[in-house]
């Protein structure tokens, strides 16, 4: 048993660092490549686990085949477009200027309901509002309504903006711990901060969570005792 | 691109482990083979020198299993193991008891030379 549960350690570490390796591709939406890796990995992680007479070296080889293989293909993608095109498919269209691409759909075996789900998933219960719709290489739906159907936004209001709202507001302390860089690209100084903590009546050690945006406006969540 | 060359760094290192492992596990079983050859024709001509050989190569299994249990499946090596513990036994028994030992020399062999006939990349092992 004692095996098994330090066999499970290694490897997990071992998954990490791969993960790692293939970055963020793997934690985001899967290409159909990656799903395959994925599931490959997951299973042959299991075999050394499971099997205590297998040595350790099997399982570890192969994960990290993969988890190379990946990075190369993922390279190559990204170099060339045929590679792309072979490994992750292309983009397809299926609703072109408010009408259905029948054809696509068929060849795509993306029915009439799975094309419903997505558009109520994006919250569309009018096909008639959708002036584009493109199923990704991932699976995904990305819709492009028509514009009476699009949400306002500020510029087709033409709400001026107010000061200081070119940047989202960042995380400044994170569990007692100063992020000196979110400071930095907020424009907001220290002796900015410590006037605040003062006001507070905290220390940056007693602070949970501190997010501000350049325009100076912040959210402070003390620590519970 | 960092990442690139980390996957390259890591599956030349594989490469390299794999090929030394395959090299490693060909050496110690051609070894093995090679010192059961010699039992082997101890075992026909000089029974008192097969007995000491026998034991000999009991230390030598021993020593060549603590190479092989990283790289091998274990079920493998436990079977031989099995087979190499009787044959002191069956070496210091006379000479009516020698084709049972004959025979098991020539076992513990066809399994040693499996051990790098199933590891060789050939293409019987690859599909």
């Amino acid at each position: 048993m004692l095996i098994v549960l330090i066999r499970t350690i290694i490897l997990y570490f071992i998954i990490v660092l791969g993960t790692r390796i293939m970055g963020k591709r793997q934690l985001g939406e899967l290409q159909p490549s990656d799903l395959v890796i994925t599931i490959l990995i997951s299973n042959i992680a299991t075999l050394p686990i499971e099997e205590t007479e297998i040595p350790l070296v099997t399982g570890i080889i192969p994960i990290l085949t993969l988890v190379c293989f990946e990075v190369f293909s993922s390279a190559l993608s990204l170099k060339s477009p045929l590679a792309r095109r072979l490994i992750s498919g292309r983009p397809i269209v299926i609703i072109q200027n408010g009408r259905l691409n029948q054809k696509e759909m068929r060849d795509l075996r993306f029915s009439l309901d799975d094309l419903m789900e997505q558009l109520r998933g994006s919250g569309i219960f009018d096909l008639s509002e959708v002036q584009l719709a493109i199923v990704e290489t991932t699976g995904k739906l990305s819709i492009y309504q028509k514009f009476p159907y699009r949400p306002a936004t500020a510029q087709t209001l033409q709400i001026p903006p107010p000061p200081g709202q070119d940047n989202p507001p960042r995380v400044i302390i994170s569990d007692g711990v100063l992020q000196k860089k979110a400071l930095a690209a907020c424009n907001l100084s220290e002796r900015w901060l410590a006037g605040l903590l003062q006001a507070e009546g905290c220390t940056v050690q007693e602070v949970f969570l501190l997010s501000a945006g350049s325009g100076a406006d912040y959210l402070l969540v003390k620590k519970e005792r | 691109m960092k990442r690139f060359w980390i996957a390259l760094a890591i599956m030349l290192a594989l490469v390299t482990f794999s090929c030394y492992s395959m090299l490693r596990v060909r050496y110690v079983s051609h070894q093995l083979s090679d010192r059961l050859d010699t039992l082997i024709i101890l075992a026909e001509e000089d029974h008192t020198a097969a007995l000491l050989e026998s034991a000999a190569f009991v230390k030598e299994w021993d020593q060549a299993q603590q190479t092989l249990i990283r790289l091998v499946g274990h079920a493998q090596l436990g079977e031989i193991s099995g087979l190499v513990a009787r044959l002191t036994a069956l070496a210091s028994h006379d000479t009516q008891e020698s084709g049972e030992f004959l025979a098991e020399l020539y076992h513990i062999r066809s399994m040693v030379d499996h051990i790098w006939e199933a590891e060789a990349p050939t293409l019987r092992n690859l599909f």
